[in-house]
């Protein structure tokens, strides 16, 4: 398993993460006021890690369902990476913000957890995990318009379908650009991975799902 | 007509993402699909297809943080109160442990440490470091007991 740990990006590759990641989500707390909680809770007060995790759990737990497309699974990870960040706190030096640090542990304990799932798949020649449909995306919406709600539905399978077919890391880098809007800069830092190497895995994501989904966006149009 | 060759698949799929194309500058590449139908049209394709991919909005509902938080902070006390137990029963036994085995040598090291001083310290367990390697022990209990699940 891959043990994140907050001295895997260097403090400058750190630095443009936290740089866009905080203009792109317009955190309510800034550099100087995490500084200030974690000092509060390196001190003992344990009120301030609550504080942490309720800033960013519902970021943490969006991204960790975009990631493994169920809600239950991003559930239990977003909790296993705040028990990480509590054990991690006391050796945090400060070289990255919180958020960062989170984004790069969920997004690396979610590509595990999709190698395990894969794993799982090929011995078991189980489906659960890779293209079950989210049991909360099929939980209808009394307010929905019933037909365009099929069709939503529909194609989110398809696509949950398409993007189980890709390999965890291709996924996972689709996933931060597509739907999370990470530049492939900032996913090369999170991933350690080289630039060339992620855009070379998004392409080939883009072309799987363009194959995969091609006759279903040629029936609606 | 343009000068510069079709651009690839990866660099139109860059392209759509706002990326720099690996083989052609920002502005080449920009140049080129301007005067060049064919790459316009596959652009466009690239650009339905992906606008075509549903959202997955993953909506939460407001009271989500504060269930997550008492969940987390749930799993973390545990760990907290256990601890100080389990370290207090191990330091007894060591305690205990140090008194039933330990060998006092006076004289011996009294004279190893006459001769050679250095012996003191290469030969003789001190009960400082005894402590001190109990003390690290200790703090190795933090990771005993996640591992334990204590
Ligand atoms: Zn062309």
């Amino acid at each position: 398993m891959i043990m994140p740990k907050e001295t895997c990006v260097s403090s400058t590759n750190a630095a443009t993460i936290d740089r866009s990641l905080t203009e792109r989500y317009a955190q309510t707390m800034d550099a100087a006021q995490e500084q200030i909680l974690l000092d509060r809770i390196r001190s003992g007060d344990e009120t301030g890690f609550e504080i942490l995790v309720k800033q960013h759990a519902d970021r943490v737990t969006r991204l960790a369902w975009r990631l493994l497309g169920r809600r239950d699974d991003a559930e239990d990870l977003a909790q296993e990476a705040f028990l990480r960040l509590h054990r991690a706190l006391p050796k945090f030096r400060g070289d990255s913000r919180i958020s960062t640090w989170l984004y790069r542990t969920v997004t690396r304990l979610a590509i595990d957890q999709m190698r395990r799932d894969r794993l799982r798949q090929r011995l078991f020649f189980s489906r659960r995990h890779v293209d079950d449909p989210d049991p909360v995306d099929l939980a209808s919406d009394p307010r929905a318009n019933p037909a365009r709600d099929l069709r939503t539905r529909e194609a989110m399978q398809r696509l949950q379908s398409a993007l189980a077919d890709l390999s965890p890391r291709q996924r996972a880098i689709f996933t931060l650009r597509h739907y999370e809007g990470l530049p492939l800069k900032e996913i090369a830092a999170l991933l350690d991975l080289g630039e060339g190497t992620v855009k070379s895995h998004l392409h080939r994501a883009v072309t799987s799902l363009r194959k995969e989904l091609a006759d279903f966006h040629e029936e609606r149009s | 007509m343009t000068k510069t060759t079709c651009l690839n698949e990866q660099d139109l799929t860059l392209l759509y993402y706002g990326e720099t194309p690996d083989s052609v500058s920002l502005l080449e590449a920009h140049r080129h699909i301007k005067g060049c139908p064919a790459c316009q049209q596959r652009q466009l394709q690239l650009e339905r297809t992906m606008q075509a991919l549903p959202q997955r909005p993953c909506e939460l509902d407001p009271h989500y943080a504060t269930r997550l938080t008492a969940r987390v902070v749930e799993r973390i006390p545990r760990r907290r109160f256990a601890l100080p137990a389990v370290a207090g029963g191990l330091a007894a036994a060591v305690v205990v442990f140090s008194f039933t085995f330990w060998k006092p040598e006076p004289l011996l090291v009294t004279h190893n440490a006459a001769v050679h001083p250095s012996a003191v310290t290469e030969n003789t367990p001190s009960p400082d470091i005894d402590l001190l390697e109990n003390l690290d022990l200790l703090r190795e209990l933090d990771t005993l007991s996640e591992l334990t699940g204590v």
